[in-house]
């Protein structure tokens, strides 16, 4: 059957319909070229035809369709390239935030060009040329020994070179808080997007419920997606959500994008969303430790836990006290059996439950927010972590609920006779779960088999309506206190009054028989058969992995022809959505940028953590390893300067002297002697010019020995000059202790660099303290020479050679600089970073900068390169063109001005038919 | 498949590459804005490392060559000093009084040798002045001592002096007493000035004669001869016990030891003026030859060193620097004029009168040319003022011997001062390299870090003209589209 009389106008209105919903959707493309993240939408008609062949219809006939019908919208997208950006754009933004962070350091460290163009020193750097204008300026000294302004120019330069110093040294630090802050900026817009993003799944979801596509939304979640990647690496995929009744709806999951090179960590494929639950990301916090809680030998509130026998504080872990570890989660009425937690952290009875230590009450090792002790670690105050450690918090949906993973696993065949954990923690065989014991009928005659006691009565009884009730007695309770010796409805202790009932049990009750045909109480000896008609056991295995989770095996079995049962089992999970602590490769992306910037030391790493958490972490130099450069830099440097500027004043032979008395009486330097052998022998000041025997005698008065001196490393001048100091090997510290001897020789000189302008201690000196020392900056401090003429307790007045000895220190020697060095980093490289003079290694600093900026340079313009691509690609896909467009408007124009004309066409031919057929004039 | 390209694609990309355009002028732009090839380390960190390290090496090179140029101005001088001092030596070598003092060595009625020692002294103080010779604020011939005059004319110490109040209970003191203690008298004590608490003993004949006593007879009594000691009456007597008692006299009595300095003549003074004067160098007496006077000036002229780094590949080992790396910059003016110590046992011959020869062994004749011209000063003012006749025999012996140390002296001098010289030579040669040095570093690092003007100016006009045609094409990129060819 063709088309009704008046079909064709319908055909001809949908058409009119059909171009102009064509020509709105157009417009709306057209409108939105500017619109960020748009894609542009197109129209999805399809053919009307509404009947089938029906029983009668001539085969003469002919079937035409009934005119277009608008089906859909739809946007044009390439998941693919959305993945290929979205990749890309996580390598950008590393390259990014690297380079950007990168860029503030070379603004500091980098002097290429610098210098003062107006002195001449255009192109010379700064810092860098301090370290040559002290070498010169030693030099000057060497020619013009004892003129003080000469000494004056070296110590102002000195002291412009240790406050060049200082501000590097700060500077770097302002970058690396900037770059904390730019982190915490980072992971707020991560969490946004996270938050957006899990909202608008929420509006697309509900949307799509009520049959909207939401094409505008996709496109707001998309950009967000798109800048999300930027931030951190990211999978993103699309599945379908069974909402109920067999509607589908999309649903759209975001997980971290497995970065992490370890195959076997999984936290990298965390879930960040989930449909309508997302989670963010949190920069862990760490407890403000309390310093008077650090250990004491004489304080008692210092030792961290109580002594087992007793009770008193301890220090040692072995002699503390024990308890079990209590499940948090529990609570009075649940199972006794989860009441604690193993070693895994994973519910358990008293008799598997973990021991931890009894803490010694006044012992409290964190400060709250206070300032005040605390033992609490939840009352501690709490500070960014320094590794800059990130936690996936657990997914939840806009009303807090949390999250929970139903993961259906494929049905797999498996024997019958395989053993499995029934869910009771027994291995039994699956056919087994099918079996079941054998009961006794209920007989009103024979007690045995009823369940409940009248206890009015005395008598047993069938249901629980005629048992007598009684109080739910607390398992637990102490025997004393009466408030606690029940439970109430809810499981928590009470007194009797509040107390839950329950029916009494009958102590006889024996539900079940035997393998002999014996009545038992005991499901354990029961008899067990096979229950035909149990075809599906499910067994729940709770709390695994995580508290929270379950495992639900379902095995069924189908009766085979032949008599015997196939078996399948399916397992099911349900995850709770849980806190992921992440590791510290999980991430890429801008995020992962900063945090690497901000904890990468470098040749400065650890060697534990090379070993254990990331073996290229030697390789990667952030904020921390040019700090620590400019620290060894500094450090180095004034150590080598203050040693230089200190020791014992010698004769042309190089042996110590002392001031005596000629034969007339007058003071003359004399050489220190040390009885030896019945002889008095002098004592040179190179170890190796002095006799075995002097050596011995020397170390044996400081109560050294050679084997310690050897691997205390201790060179022959410290140990000489220890003797003359007068000072005592102390083998308990390790270190020479002044006292112990009586002080020789003519000591001159001191520190020339300090940790502080106002004092004169060399310790623990850094680029950012480094100072002049406060004695060099009040007095001629610097030592000209060491060596005296004969009988002479002074040097020569131009006598320069230390002096000299400092201009090839500054200027030519070479030194290794090596991490171990730095205080706080025994446990780095070993390795040298570099064998050269001062300058070289602050050349290195800026050779390392260089090439570290260049390759992430080069790496941002690949990634940018072909981001672009990719990104134009895209455009190509899914963005609106002019061309395009008008084609689409002369399109549905023409369709709209032809479905016109066929309404015109068909009003004109029944016009004819109605009008003008059959009549006659 | 062919890309859609789409209005808002080429848009984005017309951006992206507007703005790699507007790059590539910016760079350019600061090539020739900085005249530098880069500015960064990053731009090309092998070859800014190695630029820093030609500029440290021309940093050095350039305060090595200012220190040559100190040096060399510091030899200058003292290659002056040396040249004043050879001219004063050849002058006075050249003198006619002193040639016919020499020529006239026997002759004891030569005339003028007074006024010719006067002469002499006033040399050698001048001599002495010109080795004292500075160059900025700095001593040249005073080696690593440059901040004190090296030579000093210092009175002459008395070795016997006791400074202080003389201890009597001090044998080292005995100088200072003039009798021997009685120490019943003065318990503890060894000397006394007090003639009453000295040990009283015969007074001793100062005319005895032991034969004439021997055979004396009665009236002999009488004669001043006889007797080993003199009676109160103060005639002689052998008997002891009726000889008059006086305070013993301590034998190791030294009337100088009251006086920190002695005169020429050998009597003391407290006086620094009236004192005879000695040339020190550094504050070690040049003539001593005290073993630790000796010592000690044997450690300035072979021990001492200044060593500087004028570009010699300055290294130090653990035994300290190498020598040959640096120069020793200290020059000891000991060494220009002929060493320390005296010369012992030197045999002078000189002709007598009577046609012979007499030969004479003299010691003590320094060794340097300051103290030879000083002593051949005083040796001479101690001639006779009228008839110039020598002092003593033993001062025309020394003379002569110093006439000789001054022509040995004279020739040594004129050798150390070449070998100055060819030190002085060196640091000029020194100087030429360093400046060599030093430009060719300065054209090696500008060559690699200067653009080529002619090159950068071009590049940035190139870069300008991309980036006008990109601005040009910006204009058109939307400006048609079928749209504006609708005609509905």
């Amino acid at each position: 059957m063709g088309i009704g009389t008046f079909g064709s106008f319908t055909q001809a209105r949908l058409a009119i319909y059909a171009a102009q919903t064509g020509i709105t959707v157009t417009g709306n493309n057209i409108s939105n070229i500017n619109t960020e993240g748009y894609t542009r939408q197109r129209l999805n008609q399809v053919s009307l035809y509404t009947a089938g062949a029906d029983r009668y219809y001539s085969a003469g006939d002919i079937r035409t369709g009934q005119g277009a019908l608008v089906k859909s919208l739809s946007q044009i997208r390439s998941p693919y390239l959305d993945i290929r950006y979205r990749t890309l754009n996580a390598q950008f933004g590393y390259a990014d935030g690297r380079l950007e962070t990168l860029n503030e350091i070379q603004q500091i460290l980098d002097e290429v060009g610098a210098g003062d163009e107006s002195k001449g020193e255009g192109g010379h750097g700064i810092l860098g040329l301090e370290f040559k204008k002290l070498g010169e300026a030693f030099k000057n000294l060497v020619d013009q020994t004892g003129h003080q302004e000469y000494d004056n120019t070296v110590r102002q330069i000195a002291k412009n070179l240790v406050t060049m110093m200082n501000k590097y040294a700060n500077k770097l630090e302002e970058v690396r808080q900037n770059t904390v802050k730019k982190l915490e900026q980072n992971l707020e817009e991560v969490n946004n997007y996270l938050t957006t993003i899990r909202s608008l799944n929420e509006e697309i979801r509900k949307n799509e419920i009520h049959g909207d596509p939401s094409l505008e939304l996709r496109d707001e979640r998309n950009l967000q997606i798109d800048k999300l990647s930027e931030l951190i690496d990211i999978n993103v995929t699309y599945s379908e959500e069974e909402i109920a009744g067999g509607l589908k709806v999309e649903k759209l999951t975001i997980r971290l994008a497995n970065a992490n090179p370890d195959s076997e960590v999984r936290t990298d494929e965390s879930l960040l969303i989930d449909g309508i639950f997302g989670a963010q990301i949190k920069l862990d916090k760490l407890p403000v430790e309390n310093p008077d809680a650090a250990y004491d030998p004489n304080d008692r509130t210092t030792w961290p836990y109580l002594h087992k026998d007793t009770g008193k504080p301890t220090s040692a872990l072995s002699q503390a006290a024990k308890v079990k570890v209590e499940n948090p989660n529990w609570t009075q009425g649940d199972d006794p059996a989860l009441r604690y937690l193993d070693a895994n952290g994973n519910p358990t009875d008293e008799a598997n439950a973990a021991e931890k230590p009894v803490a010694n009450p006044d012992y409290k090792p964190y400060l709250d927010l206070n300032g005040n002790p605390t033992a609490d670690i939840k009352e501690a105050q709490k500070v960014t972590d320094p590794n800059y450690n990130l936690t996936i918090t657990e997914l939840k949906n806009k009303l807090g609920e949390v999250y929970e993973a139903l993961n259906k696993g494929t049905p797999v065949a498996v024997s019958g006779e395989r053993l499995v954990d029934d869910g009771q923690g027994n291995q039994v065989s699956i056919k087994d779960l099918f079996k079941v014991p054998v009961t006794r009928t209920v007989d009103p005659k024979d007690p045995t088999t009823l369940p409940f006691w009248d206890d009015v009565n005395k008598v047993a009884v069938a249901t629980s309506s005629a048992a007598t009730k009684e109080k739910v007695p607390n398992l637990n309770w102490d025997g004393v206190d009466p408030n606690t010796q029940y439970l109430n409805a809810d499981g928590n202790p009470t007194d009797e009054a509040h107390a839950a009932e329950r029916p009494m049990m009958n102590t006889g009750y024996a539900p079940y028989l035997d393998a002999a045909g014996k009545p038992t109480a005991d499901l354990a000896d029961a008899q067990m058969v096979n229950d035909p008609t149990k075809n599906r056991i499910s067994v729940t295995t709770p709390d695994l992995p995580n508290p929270g989770d379950t495992t639900l095996m379902v095995y069924k079995r189908v009766l085979l022809s032949n008599g015997t049962y196939a078996y399948t089992a399916q397992m099911i999970t349900k995850e709770v959505s849980h806190k992921v602590q992440l590791d510290d490769n999980d991430l890429s992306g801008k995020i992962q940028a900063h945090r690497e910037m901000l904890t990468e030391q470098g040749e400065f790493t650890d060697r534990d953590v090379i070993a254990n958490i990331d073996e290229n972490a030697g390789g990667k130099r952030g904020i921390l390893y040019y700090q620590r450069t400019l620290d060894l830099l500094a450090n180095q440097f004034a150590k080598v300067m203050n040693e230089a500027n200190q020791g014992f004043l010698m004769d042309p032979e190089g042996n110590y002297i002392t001031t005596g008395k000629n034969d007339a009486g007058k003071e003359v330097g004399v050489a220190i002697t040390i009885p030896v052998g019945g002889k008095d022998e002098k004592i040179n000041s190179s170890w190796e010019k002095n006799s075995t025997a002097v050596q011995d005698e020397i170390l044996n008065q400081l109560k050294l020995d050679r084997k310690t001196m050897e691997d205390e490393k201790l060179t022959g001048k410290q140990v000489l000059e220890a003797y003359l100091k007068g000072e005592g090997w102390n083998a308990a510290d390790g270190k020479f202790e002044p006292g112990a001897g009586t002080a020789q020789g003519i000591f001159v000189g001191g520190v020339l660099f300090s940790n502080n302008p106002g004092n004169d201690d060399p310790s623990g000196i850094t680029a950012a303290n480094i100072s002049i020392s406060n004695t060099w900056d009040t007095t001629h401090l610097l030592v000209c020479d060491y060596t005296c003429p004969p009988g002479m307790t002074e040097p020569a007045s131009g006598a320069s050679d230390n002096i000299r000895h400092f201009e090839y220190l500054v200027t030519d020697q070479k030194f290794d600089f090596i991490p171990t060095d730095l205080d706080g980093y025994e446990n780095a490289s070993g390795v040298p970073m570099i064998n050269g003079s001062f300058f070289e290694m602050w050349n290195g600093i800026g050779t390392t900068l260089g090439e570290d900026q260049k390759y992430t340079g080069t790496m941002l313009d690949a990634s940018y390169k072909n981001l672009l691509s990719v990104d134009t690609n895209r455009d190509s896909v899914s963005s609106v063109d002019f061309n395009d467009e008008a084609m689409n408007l002369m399109m549905y124009s023409k369709s709209y001005n032809a479905a016109c004309r066929l309404m015109t066409t068909i009003d004109s031919v029944l016009d004819k038919l109605i009008n003008g057929t059959g009549v006659t004039t | 498949m062919i890309p859609r390209m789409t209005t808002v694609g080429t848009l984005k990309n017309y951006r992206y590459s507007l703005n790699g355009s507007n790059n590539t002028m910016t760079k350019a732009m600061n090539t020739v804005l900085t005249r530098r090839l880069f500015n960064s380390y990053a731009e090309d960190p092998a070859l800014a490392t190695r630029c820093f390290q030609i500029r440290n090496s021309y940093w050095k090179a350039s305060s090595q060559l200012n220190v040559n140029e100190s040096l060399r101005h510091k030899y200058d001088v003292a290659w002056s000093a040396l040249e004043n001092m050879s001219t004063d030596l050849y002058a006075m070598a050249e003198d006619t009084s002193y040639t016919s003092v020499i020529r006239a060595l026997s002759d004891p009625t030569g005339p003028g040798r007074t006024a010719l020692g006067q002469s002499l002294e006033a040399k050698a103080k001048d001599l002495a002045q010109i080795m004292n010779g500075r160059y900025g604020e700095n001593y040249v011939f005073s080696g690593a001592d440059t901040l004190n005059a090296p030579f000093t004319w210092e009175p002459r110490e008395n070795p016997a002096y006791i400074d202080g109040t003389p201890d009597s209970t001090n044998p080292d003191h005995a100088g200072a007493f003039l009798y021997v203690a009685d120490t019943a008298k003065l318990p503890g004590e060894l000397y006394t000035n007090t003639p009453g608490n000295a040990v009283q003993v015969p007074e001793e004949n100062p005319n005895y004669d032991e034969q004439f006593t021997l055979n004396a007879k009665p009236e002999d009594v009488n004669d001043p001869r006889y007797g080993q000691y003199l009676k109160p009456d103060g005639k002689g007597t052998t008997n002891d016990q009726i000889a008059n008692l006086v305070p013993k006299k301590n034998k190791d009595y030294d009337e100088t030891a009251a006086f920190k300095y002695l005169k020429t003549d050998g009597t003391g003074t407290n006086d620094e003026n009236e004192a005879a004067k000695a040339l020190h160098y550094r504050g070690v007496a040049v003539d001593s030859n005290d073993q630790a006077d000796v010592e000690k000036m044997e450690y300035f002229l072979k021990g001492e060193s200044k060593y500087i780094d004028v570009g010699l590949g300055h290294k130090e080992t653990e035994e300290g620097v190498v020598s040959s790396t640096v120069f020793d910059s200290s020059l000891q003016g000991l060494y220009f004029v002929g060493g320390y110590g005296t010369k012992n046992g030197v045999e002078v011959e000189l002709p007598r009168p009577d046609g012979g020869t007499k030969t004479m062994t003299v010691d003590n004749i320094p060794t340097n040319l300051i103290s030879v011209v000083n002593e051949m000063g005083q040796i001479l003012q101690r001639c006779g003022k009228d008839d110039g006749a020598w002092a003593s025999e033993e001062d025309q012996f020394r003379f002569k011997a110093l006439v000789d140390q001054f022509e040995d002296g004279c020739s040594a001098f004129r050798e150390r001062w070449t070998e100055m010289d060819t030190q002085s030579g060196f640091l000029r040669d020194n100087s030429e390299l360093l400046t060599d040095t030093k430009d060719s570093l300065q054209q090696q690092y500008m060559e690699l870090e200067d653009a080529d003007p002619a090159a950068a100016i071009s590049d940035f006009m190139f870069a300008r003209y991309c980036y006008d045609a990109a601005l040009k094409v910006g204009n058109s990129v939307l400006s048609q589209s079928l749209m504006d060819y609708m005609n509905f």
